[in-house]
């Protein structure tokens, strides 16, 4: 059931506007980390580990909780025009696989946006920065342990948006969130808040590795939120009905 | 006229738009409240680093969040499909300067709540040293002119597109390339309006890379800024409503 539901999802996505943010916005990231880069070759002596940072820095901060929440609110946004509500609480699907669609949906966007700003790192780090070979494997790893740091992040989006019935409310909520986690990092207290968490596992603001020792609390704190999360969606689904 | 903003009111009644418009001053002051400033020198300085930080900050936050407020603003009519009955019962122009109106207020509301907290910020943090006047206050009015007119901008998108997701999406590239222009010469801020913020900052930061230490000098960025930030406020505003009064039912 969820998969025929997730079928449904994707044909939503087809031919959307959302494919424009998930093109543009880690392309002027790029862009802009690639400038950075050159313009500070002096200070950013750690190859591709300072091009990483350049890269990724503002996109996990601050931007990449807002796109996620552009995809949630674009998912969610067609259940609350008209009467789709009802037709979801009346349509003969349980309606958490509904929920888990879109989470599947949202988390496959995500993971492209990662690849893709993967890729583009590594075109920008040989076309333009010329630096020696490939990027270490240990980068590749913090792209997916920001990849994990995502589930959370999609899970509250998700449900925020499901929720909030505007689209640009849980948007202009995960800048907020992403500001906060960014100053709970800096106390090291990422751990306690799902919008710090894509940034702590894409060691995006440091060079040295900053869940050494610690990624079984990460992943942990990873896998609660999102079950914490996704079970309060389910409950609030539960108990949601029509709207007469 | 007045008919127009009495019915704005009430469509603002469950909108929930001034706790989203204090949630983005909040998040400007969040921020600059974590601005590590221990030793005495830092905090004799600390406004003027606040006075420093804060357009930055701004650079980052306001795009989108101006993206939001105004794309709800518009969003409204579209998902009630109103446009119909509003265009029939009421003059466009009207509906146009009471929706104006409306975001003016709440970017006023933003400024004003980010001038409170400027200062309260300062006074917890234990800074010493009062900040000149007219540097706050140019700080608020530089704020409210670029917010608002990167409010009508959106607008204008959220009306010709039909959907929050242009805007909003334009919102968060802007934001974007507007930290990118912070690097960038200062020439460059005024081809991105989303930048706005940083020419018209009134404090600069000199970083001695040999000490790494950095002092905050005052600067002043002339009124051509602020100007072409009103020049470009009202242009947008226009075409606006323009939308508005073309837009087909």
């Amino acid at each position: 059931m969820v998969l025929r539901c997730f079928r449904a999802e994707m044909r939503k996505l087809r031919g959307s506007v959302v494919w424009l943010v998930f093109l543009a916005v880690p392309l002027i990231s790029a862009i802009y980390g690639t400038f950075n880069y050159l313009q500070n070759q002096d200070v950013l002596s750690e190859s591709w580990y300072s091009l990483f940072m350049q890269h990724t820095l503002f996109y996990a901060m601050f931007f990449f909780a807002p796109m996620v929440g552009v995809y949630a609110g674009y998912l969610w946004r067609l259940e609350h025009r008209g009467g789709n509500w009802n037709l979801l609480m009346t349509a003969p699907v349980p309606r958490f696989s509904v929920f888990a669609a879109k989470g599947l949906a949202a988390l496959i966007l995500a993971l492209l946006t990662q690849l893709w700003v993967f890729a583009l790192y590594v075109l920008c780090g040989k076309a333009f920065a010329r630096l020696p070979g490939f990027p270490p494997a240990e980068i590749l790893l913090w792209f997916l342990r920001g990849a994990c740091g995502a589930l959370p992040v999609i899970a509250l989006q998700l449900l925020l948006s499901m929720v909030i019935r505007s689209f640009a409310a849980p948007v202009l909520l995960a800048l907020v969130g992403g500001v906060a986690g960014m100053l709970l990092c800096s106390r090291d207290m990422g751990l306690i808040w799902p919008y710090a968490l894509m940034l702590l596992g894409m060691n995006a603001n440091k060079s040295e590795n900053v869940l050494a020792g610690g990624l079984c609390g990460y992943l942990l704190a990873c896998a609660g939120f999102t079950l914490l999360f996704g079970l309060l969606a389910g409950a609030m689904l539960r108990r949601r009905d029509v709207r007469a | 006229m007045l008919s127009a903003i009495r019915v704005e009111r009430i469509k603002a009644r469950r909108q929930h738009d001034l706790p989203l418009a204090s949630g983005i001053a909040l998040s400007v002051l969040l921020w600059a409240s974590n601005m590590g400033m221990r030793t005495e020198d830092a905090l004799a300085s600390g406004y003027d680093a606040l006075l420093y930080a804060i357009p930055v900050m701004h650079t980052v936050v306001m795009p989108l969040g101006m993206a939001a407020l105004a794309s709800r603003l518009w969003d409204m009519e579209t998902k009630g499909q109103s446009c119909r009955l509003l265009f029939t019962a009421q003059r466009r122009g009207h509906l146009f300067a009471a929706k104006a109106l409306r975001l003016l207020a709440l970017d006023a509301w933003i400024v004003l709540l980010e001038g409170a907290g400027f200062f309260a910020l300062g006074t917890l943090r234990g800074f010493t040293r009062l900040p000149a006047a007219g540097q706050v206050a140019w700080l608020l009015l530089s704020t409210f002119a670029v917010n608002a007119m990167l409010l009508f901008l959106q607008l204008l998108l959220a009306v010709r597109s039909g959907t929050q997701l242009l805007p909003l999406s334009l919102g968060m590239a802007g934001s974007l390339l507007g930290v990118f222009t912070a690097f960038m010469p200062p020439a460059l801020c005024f081809l991105m309006p989303w930048s706005y913020y940083l020419p018209l900052s009134n404090m600069a930061m000199d970083w001695d890379r040999a000490t790494r230490i950095c002092t905050f000098v005052p600067r002043a960025p002339g009124a051509l800024p602020l100007l072409l930030s009103a020049v470009l406020g009202a242009l947008f505003a226009v075409l606006a409503c323009r939308a508005i009064g073309q837009k087909e039912v």
